[in-house]
């Protein structure tokens, strides 16, 4: 009976649209194709989401396909990455086409996808509760190998592989949380680590020992690194734990260099750091219930102009046109603020009206 | 003057005769004890007993009566034919199904409740795993639970699991849908689902023993007779044990990826649980105590999800009912019920591993309900009578976490039921009249502070509040084959200690809860015809049709929602409408052809002012419900049964997105009787072996059609099992208790 119901759907799938993707496609012919850049806009209700996209304008496409309550994606040119990280799957989708992918695989039951780049013609993905990066085969998903990562274990068996950025040099950089999470949900010992990652060999060629709880990004090609974070709560949860900043790391010479844009310069949670090539950035500042987002200039270590988005903002991200795009949801404490994907422009720190979705917005990302 | 008659509404085990028993009656009279009115033909006595409400009954209707010579000879018609049509009252509408030792071996509460219309059972597995009903497209907790009148969760609090509660140790399940008549001192927006021992003299002295399937074993034992000449007993033990290991469809979470979808075993998903009620009534007609106690303990794994899944997490809890109730006639048109009761349950949730919730975590919360009601009527006249129920309770809640060996303290909650009830008939009886006035007050000011520093605590903790709570209901009987009913009421339901204070798994409390609130109406018909039937000969058939129609408006309507960390969390939604069309047919044919039909329609609307929400339906309540029984008698023999039970596809999230797959199940049973009181029993549940549904791949895209394979399932991640075989043997001393 169920191998009849099983044989039928994929008769009744096959059937009626041939862009069904098996996992065993030979080959990746992405067939980059100019065309506008598109926002990717996943929007939540925790519960369950939708994939929705934007042109840059703001025009938006709602609701395309429905998606976890807890899916990110990650745009590399023309390929658009979704992982969700509830059924712990990620997929690969190309030419702006987001109705079907070109791959999907499982990464592990309980892995927790959090981020993914290309490099040396392989797809790396961190996995929050796994002590491994997991590789994949670009063309077809498949995996062809691991990252170990155990030796950066804090002690629940998980390093807590957070971000991952492609350097112009060929290595890939990773961002490890390293924390406690069973006891504290701290950082385990007070600070977290940035390794590095020989592409061709699949293995930790360095690492640095970072602030705490860090997440990694790139500014202008990547040679240099933002690498920001910390802790977000005291031990005893009476306030944010202000242990944190903004750090550039320099690829070329392996050196980490400390801002001014520290937690308690600011004054909050340092978080959603962007910067543009530039050198002009964006970051968020939280207590845990406020946010409120600054423009500051990289290069003075100093804050331009600050707004208050009277919202949770969950993510920001650099757009083509190097605008800045909130992700911004109701706050948890049910207060009423400005909800949608606002767009912001670094050069005037001002912000246009929200875009709207059926849903809040929860991740954005941007597909060539 | 007239001895007080049974609160409006009391369904009772005498209404609930099958047409069998009912033309049975009618071929050979009323038996000669019994003392009662006797309509002039036995076609109105057909019609009557099926549409005469309980409350317009004799006067030995109530189980709990004392036993006495007559109303055993009454009686012992009840006991074989406990489940046939079912009573019309003013109240919520009512539906009694049997139960007892000789239910099906692969059959459990929540297969009996998915029987009855308006009726939607949820489970999380097979046979011992959680389940869950909602009635009306109610919340799970809009449902009260009772046992022999005793509230399990008052108020709403804690959802009964259904799978605790063994059909072996009872005679029978009344179901009111909507409005509850006032001697349950409840106020649920779903209803009331009352379980009931056998009364005095139905007691049978069973054993039973089956195996099947996932290596499932269950055993029962019941018995009752009679202590000297004022006292009689009644015990019943159930035990139950399975591996739950059934395989189901994992598609890894990949549903454009067919290639890594796999059949793997259920793991972490054994069950162990023992149950045990002892009853003892001693006194005499007029004065009679009643003593009663049911415990249970359950062992289970949590096997968490498909794509999350478990394998360490476990859970236990060990509850006991202990009541002592009397049931006095201190004048000829007085009756007081007094009872006192005390409930405990001890919960302990074992996730050291955090694979539940964020973190591990270890828990072991006790909760307890000390009350006492009155409840007296009094029928001073002879077409009325009036009733009032008096009831206190103390409700609490102890957290400990066995981690930290850290609690919160007793958090406590004082409530005061006061419900005054009347009924007036006229025209002859044919019409009824029944209006209830209630009054729940509940005192919060110790409950406690908030357990969450990082949450402001506002809204009802802390407060006192007083809830007056009008309804009532008219039944009309124009002609003697017709009944036409309806009701209407308002209902409050407080959010409970656990909404507001709990932290398990992957629940959290939430202590901004405001109580949902609500009205509730119904109209509804019943029309019975016997077929064929002359003076001088019986009906070769008879029928027997039930339609409703009922609507709840429910305010800030508790809902569990999730969060980022995939815990969830109770809050308020701000409106719903539930309108829901039940029909239900019943029918015999010649002694050897039952067929019983149950059609729900619901339709549930979601009015959050949200645009992403509103309009939308309600998730998790699938707007068609069919089951359909049909069986076959060999003389008192063999019975070959069917049973083919549809729920229309749901929507799992409030934003109608994710889409739970519709299901068509059927199962078989057979039951062969021997001499000597043994009997075997075979039953074959999910007979076509179907583990998977097909359902949209995008159901939010106009225009990918494509479809894929789904688990079985009724909550989403929760597979439900494949084909599922049990076999039993069992021996019974008293005359078999017949099944649906």
């Amino acid at each position: 009976m169920n191998s009849l119901l099983l044989a039928l759907l994929a008769c009744s799938t096959d059937a009626t649209k041939d862009t069904s993707t098996d996992t065993a496609a030979d080959t990746v012919d992405t067939g980059t194709v100019e065309r506008d850049p598109t926002a990717v806009i996943v929007t939540s209700d925790y519960t369950v989401g939708t994939l929705s996209t934007a042109t840059l304008g703001g025009a938006v496409t709602a609701d395309l396909l429905p998606v976890s309550g807890d899916t990110v994606v990650v745009g590399e040119g023309s390929r658009l990455f979704l992982l969700d990280r509830v059924a712990n799957v990620v997929r690969a989708y190309d030419n702006g086409d987001v109705t079907a992918p070109t791959w999907e695989t499982n990464v592990g039951e309980g892995a927790n996808p959090t981020s993914v780049a290309t490099c040396g013609g392989k797809v790396f993905v961190a996995r929050y509760f796994v002590p491994s990066l997991l590789v994949l085969d670009p063309a077809t998903g498949l995996s062809v190998g691991e990252v170990d990562l155990s030796a950066f274990d804090d002690g629940d068996g998980s390093p807590e592989a957070d971000s991952l950025v492609v350097a112009p040099n060929g290595k890939l950089y990773a961002s490890l949380n390293q924390l406690d999470f069973v006891n504290t949900y701290a950082s385990a010992d007070g600070s977290g680590t940035l390794v590095e990652i020989d592409c061709a060999t699949n293995t930790v060629s360095d690492s640095w020992d970072v602030g705490p709880n860090p997440h990694v990004a790139a500014i202008g090609d990547g040679s240099t690194l933002a690498v920001y974070g910390g802790d977000y709560f005291l031990p005893d949860y009476s306030g944010p734990a202000l242990d944190g900043g903004l750090w550039t790391f320099d690829t070329e010479t392996a050196t980490l260099t400390a801002t001014a844009l520290t937690d308690e310069a600011v004054g909050g949670n340092v978080g959603n750091v962007v910067i543009s090539g530039d050198g002009k950035g964006l970051l968020t500042i939280d207590d845990g219930s406020v946010w409120s987002v600054a423009c500051f200039d990289l290069a003075s270590g100093t804050t331009t102009a600050t707004f208050d988005p009277v919202a949770f903002v969950q993510q920001a991200a650099l757009a083509p046109d190097e605008s800045v795009w909130l992700v911004q949801r109701s706050p948890f404490s049910g207060e009423a603020g400005t909800v949608g994907t606002v767009r912001v422009d670094l050069a005037t720190c001002t912000a246009a009206a929200p875009i709207a979705t059926t849903l809040e917005p929860y991740a954005v990302a941007f597909v060539e | 003057m007239r001895a007080p008659r049974q609160p409006s509404g009391g369904g009772t085990g005498r209404r609930s005769r099958s047409a069998r028993h009912l033309r049975a009656q009618l071929r050979d009279g009323p038996a000669p004890a019994r003392p009662r009115r006797r309509p002039s033909s036995a076609r109105l006595s057909l019609v009557l007993l099926l549409l005469t409400p309980p409350l317009l009954a004799d006067d030995d209707v109530h189980v709990e009566e004392p036993p006495h010579a007559e109303a055993d000879a009454e009686r012992h018609v009840e006991v074989r034919a406990p489940a046939g049509p079912n009573p019309i009252t003013t109240a919520g509408t009512l539906t009694v199904r049997a139960l007892g030792p000789d239910a099906p071996p692969a059959s459990d509460l929540a297969t009996v409740l998915a029987s009855v219309p308006g009726a939607n059972v949820r489970r999380l597995g097979g046979l011992g795993d959680v389940a869950v009903v909602s009635l009306r497209g109610s919340s799970l907790r809009q449902v009260e639970v009772f046992l022999d009148g005793v509230p399990l969760n008052p108020d709403g609090a804690e959802v009964v699991d259904l799978s605790e509660l063994p059909p072996s140790a009872f005679s029978r399940v009344e179901v009111w849908r909507g409005d509850a008549p006032a001697r349950y001192g409840a106020a649920p927006l779903g209803g009331v689902i009352d379980l009931r021992t056998p009364p005095p003299s139905e007691t049978p002295t069973a054993v039973g023993i089956a195996a099947g399937s996932w290596s499932t074993l269950r055993g029962h034992a019941v018995t009752g007779g009679r202590l000297g000449k004022h006292a009689d007993a009644y015990a019943a033990g159930d035990v139950l044990g399975t591996a739950g290991d059934f395989t189901f469809l994992d598609d890894a979470g990949t549903v454009y990826n067919r290639l890594d979808d796999g059949m793997p075993r259920r793991l972490n998903n054994d069950l162990f649980r023992a149950n045990g009620l002892a009853r003892v009534n001693v006194g005499h007609h007029g004065a009679r105590l009643t003593l009663l106690d049911a415990a249970a303990h359950v062992e289970r794994g949590l096997p968490g999800p498909v794509g999350a899944r478990a394998e360490n997490a476990r859970y236990a809890a060990t509850r006991n009912l202990l009541s002592a109730s009397a049931d006095l006639t201190p004048g000829d048109d007085v009756r007081v019920v007094p009872r006192v009761w005390w409930f405990t349950r001890s919960d302990e949730l074992d996730d050291r591993m955090g694979e539940l919730g964020v973190g591990g975590e270890w828990r072991r919360d006790r909760t307890a309900t000390l009350g006492a009601q009155v409840d007296t009527t009094w029928a001073p006249l002879s077409w009325g009578q009036l009733g009032l129920l008096t009831r206190a309770r103390r409700d609490t809640y102890t957290p400990f976490d066995v981690i930290t060996k850290a609690t919160d303290g007793e958090r406590r909650r004082d409530a005061l039921v006061a419900a005054l009830s009347g009924e007036a008939r006229a025209w002859g009886d044919r019409l009824l009249v029944t209006p209830v006035v209630q009054v729940n007050a509940r005192d919060d000011r110790t409950l406690g502070d908030t357990p969450f520093a990082d949450t402001a605590a506002i809204g009802t903790p802390r407060s006192t509040a007083v809830d007056v709570l009008p309804r009532g209901g008219v039944l009309v009987r124009p002609w003697p084959t017709l009944a036409v009913k309806g009701s209407v009421g308002r209902y409050v339901r407080p959010p409970d200690l656990f909404e507001l204070f709990g932290q398990g798994g992957r629940e959290m409390g939430n202590t901004r809860l405001l109580p949902e609130s609500g009205t509730h109406w119904d109209v509804g018909l019943r029309g019975v015809r016997a077929l064929g039937e002359r003076a001088d000969r019986v009906a070769w058939a008879c029928v027997a049709l039930d339609l409703g129609w009922s609507e709840v408006r429910a305010e800030d309507r508790i809902v569990r929602v999730q969060n980022s960390q995939q815990t969830t969390l109770p809050v308020n939604l701000p409106s719903a409408r539930i309108r829901t069309f039940e029909a239900g047919a019943e029918m015999e044919v010649l002694d050897a052809l039952r067929s019983r039909t149950s059609v729900t329609r619901n339709l549930a609307e979601n009015l959050d002012p949200d645009p992403a929400y509103t309009g939308n339906a309600l998730p998790r309540l699938p707007e068609l419900e069919l089951e359909q029984a049909t069986s076959l008698h060999v003389g008192a023999t063999l019975e070959l049964s069917h049973t083919w039970s549809h729920a229309g596809a749901t929507f799992l999230d409030a934003a109608n997105v994710l889409v739970n797959g519709p299901r068509n199940l059927h199962a078989l049973a057979l039951r062969a009787r021997a001499p000597r009181g043994l009997a075997l029993s075979a039953e074959v549940r999910n007979l076509f072996d179907v583990r998977a549904v097909a359902v949209d791949r995008n159901p939010i895209s106009p225009t990918d059609d494509a479809l894929v394979a789904q688990p079985l399932a009724d909550f989403g991640g929760y597979p439900l099992p494949g084909r599922t075989v049990m076999v039993a043997v069992s021996w019974s001393g008293a005359p078999a208790m017949e099944h649906p």
